[in-house]
């Protein structure tokens, strides 16, 4: 079986199995199957990207403005024991988990919202390591940690539409929305708001310090108050594990706000070991059909019971029933 | 059980002889009949026979179960352009036993333990024995590429390829396709390195096969040929001091470094030593490809092995090079909870077992070829030739 090509002969087979190869070869380095590049603020860009915005008591305070070239300029990395170990110079640390520098005059505000359910080593372990790092970052914070308080699937999503309602209520300018496993590395990654909101964790060691899909929008994401109650904040119908982050990102989109991250060796982060959550059944179909609820379903449409606010000395602790 | 070993072996070297006009579904079957895989179920006499025999629990004739086996394997074909190929037993075990084993493996970290040590010993020990007795094999190199396919397949379908960068993908690719075209020209050429026959002596080769097809005591006449062969070379004067040796097993004049290979039974120009792996000598015109495909396939091994292991692992960051950051494992401890990435770690651990390998291999060669002697000069007892390193070097490379 020979044919005749530009006066050569070929073998059918031959050149079928040798297409095949070539095929199968185009296939195997094709990127879309693998990690993403993604376009990201460069170092000397990031400072003037952050807004600066602080609650009315750190406004009124007569002190120098603090200086945040050197950090970001440094970059270091403080994932390191002595920092995780235990809290130090623990007498800082305002009731609520609140902190402020004392020396200078904080530029951002930031309540950090972490949503919680039976998780302790993890609390643990975070807690004393956002405690010395945020510090590190001289801004001024305070730390939520919103816990669902009864025996339904965890709803993350709506967690943080209840966080977001408290840290208002403390007038905090900026909201970083932050899960309890995950651990920033690198100190250049200040914990305030940029003009769009930011996914701060795109270099997360389990993969591979890359990021999986541009659309990944999870983990730790920093936006601004204003913006999260224009967008009438989060779904609160994502129950089980997955889901909210991609519908939060389309509902971004769907508002035309677009978002950013930080170079990647600014949104260094790990993630701390934990059993896998139970995971969502109907999160595609949420999903596909989110959009026909972005306007209804969210901060609007949001009902729970708060049972108790206590003050601990390194959080604010809200029980709440959804 | 060990005539119809000989006996496949005559088969296979007349399964060398290409047939013209055949279509792919005929071939030349053991009695130089022609045949078409079609008809594989028909007209067997030694299996009626034998069948017949062991129903009525008559004493079976040995040498009829002989020829009933050679008939089965001769009739095991598939399809091929210019006639069916064979299926030998060697050649069908690595792709029935590799899955076998990468699944078992996969399963916990003892019997990823005890198959890798048990893997290990049993191939050493295999191909020590196939090395001391010159046996004709293809079944390490149908191992070895079934263990590439297997694994490329596998990297693809375990691993989660979203934490793997276009680019390292694209280097893992490159790195693999240039160590597999670095071997697949050590394999074309290496018929370039045997030593032209003339046609007398073409006529004796005929003569012998002939000779033993028909006649049992063969086998002890190539035996003896070989230790002819041995004691011939053992002598060292003869390499250094003649222009041309004389080949005792072919009788014939060959030039200076020649050296016959039982395997291949050919003078082969400045043998080094026969593959198994690749199935060919490694010779004059296919050292240099040789080298080069192992170099490559160590640096594809590592850097495959590595993206396993930091896709399924904890990984973290050791260096930036050149924007590129280097990653490593740091905690494998939970790639067996889930069996994808149990069998992606198998494949590592194999990859890099392969590796340590090649890099035993290549050290070998480079100090071989440092001193300017080849591994089989080395082996015989000479220990190096008077030029230099940089000497040596250059007469390897130009």
């Amino acid at each position: 079986m020979n044919i005749k090509i530009y006066q050569r002969n070929y073998n059918v087979i031959e050149l079928l199995v040798r297409g095949a190869g070539a095929l199968l070869v185009i296939y195997w380095i094709m990127p879309w199957r693998f990690a993403s590049h993604y376009e990201y603020i460069q170092r000397k860009d990031i400072r003037h990207e952050l807004i600066d915005q602080v609650t009315s008591n750190i406004s009124m305070q007569r002190l120098p403005p603090c200086e945040y070239n050197d950090i970001l300029a440094n970059n270091v990395n403080t994932y390191r024991t002595q920092f995780r170990e235990h809290v130090l110079r623990g007498e800082e640390i305002l009731p609520g988990g609140e902190y402020f520098p004392e020396d200078c005059s904080a530029r951002f505000s930031t309540a950090i919202i972490v949503p919680y359910r039976k998780r302790e080593e993890q609390l643990h372990a975070f807690l004393i390591y956002m405690h010395n790092y945020l510090r590190q970052q001289r801004i001024h914070y305070r730390i939520f940690l919103v816990e669902q308080y009864d025996h339904k699937p965890f709803n993350r999503a709506k967690l943080f539409n209840i966080g977001s309602n408290i840290a208002a209520e403390f007038e905090f300018p900026c909201l970083i929305l932050h899960d309890v496993d995950l651990l920033p590395m690198n100190l250049g990654q200040i914990y305030a708001c940029t003009q769009k909101p930011r996914h701060m964790c795109s270099a997360l060691d389990i993969f591979r310090f890359t990021l999986p899909y541009r659309g990944l929008f999870g983990g730790v994401v920093a936006i601004r108050t204003q913006q999260y109650r224009f967008i009438n904040g989060m779904s609160n119908l994502f129950e089980g594990w997955g889901g909210e982050d991609d519908d939060f990102f389309n509902r971004l989109n769907w508002h035309k706000i677009d978002i950013c991250r930080f170079e990647p060796s600014y949104s260094t982060y790990t993630m701390m070991k934990h059993k896998p959550e139970k995971r969502n059944k109907d999160r595609i179909a949420l999903l596909k059909s989110g959009y026909k609820r972005f306007l209804s379903d969210g901060l609007n449409s949001l009902i729970y019971k708060e049972k108790e606010r206590r003050i601990h000395s390194l959080f604010t602790h809200i029980l709440v029933e959804t | 059980m060990s005539d119809y070993i000989a006996k496949c072996q005559e088969e296979a070297d007349s399964e060398k002889v290409s047939h013209s006009g055949l279509c792919c579904c005929e071939y030349i079957d053991h009695e130089n009949k022609r045949y078409n895989i079609i008809a594989c179920c028909c007209n067997c006499d030694d299996f009626d026979q034998v069948g017949t025999d062991w129903i009525t629990c008559r004493p079976i004739d040995r040498s009829r179960l002989r020829n009933m086996l050679l008939t089965f394997q001769d009739r095991l074909r598939i399809p091929w352009q210019g006639g069916a190929k064979q299926i030998t037993l060697s050649s069908l075990i690595p792709i029935f036993v590799i899955p076998l084993l990468i699944g078992l493996a996969a399963i916990n970290v003892y019997t990823c333990i005890i198959i890798f040590l048990s893997f290990t010993v049993i191939m050493g020990y295999a191909l020590n024995y196939v090395q001391r007795r010159s046996v004709r094999t293809s079944f390490f190199f149908v191992w070895i590429s079934a263990s590439l396919i297997y694994s490329i397949l596998l990297f693809q379908m375990t691993i989660p390829l979203f934490e793997v960068l276009p680019e390292e993908n694209l280097a893992l690719v490159i790195l693999s396709l240039i160590s597999l075209f670095c071997f697949y020209k050590t394999h074309r050429r290496a018929s370039l390195n045997n030593v032209v026959q003339s046609v007398g002596n073409q006529n004796d080769m005929a003569d012998i096969t002939e000779a033993s097809l028909t006649e049992e005591n063969a086998t002890d006449q190539t035996a003896l040929l070989i230790e002819d062969n041995l004691e011939e070379s053992q002598s060292p004067e003869d390499v250094s001091s003649n222009l041309s040796n004389i080949c005792s097993t072919c009788r014939k004049c060959v030039p200076l470094r020649t050296a016959h290979c039982s395997v291949c039974r050919a003078c082969i120009r400045r043998h080094d030593h026969h593959s198994y792996w690749l199935n060919c000598c490694i010779g004059e015109s296919n050292h240099r490809y040789y080298i080069a495909g192992l170099f490559f396939a160590f640096l594809a091994l590592l850097l495959g092995a590595d993206l396993t292991l930091t896709a399924i692992c904890h990984p973290f960051l050791l260096a930036y090079i050149l924007g590129l950051q280097i990653l490593l494992p740091d905690d494998c401890s939970e790639v067996f909870d889930i069996y994808e990435f149990g069998i992606a770690f198998v494949i590592a651990t194999y990859a890099l077992l392969i590796a340590v390998y090649i890099v035993v291999i290549l050290v070998r060669q480079l100090y071989f070829i440092s001193r300017g002697i080849t591994l089989h000069e080395g082996k015989k007892g000479i220990s190096g030739n008077n030029k230099t390193l940089k000497q040596n070097w250059k007469g390897f490379l130009l």
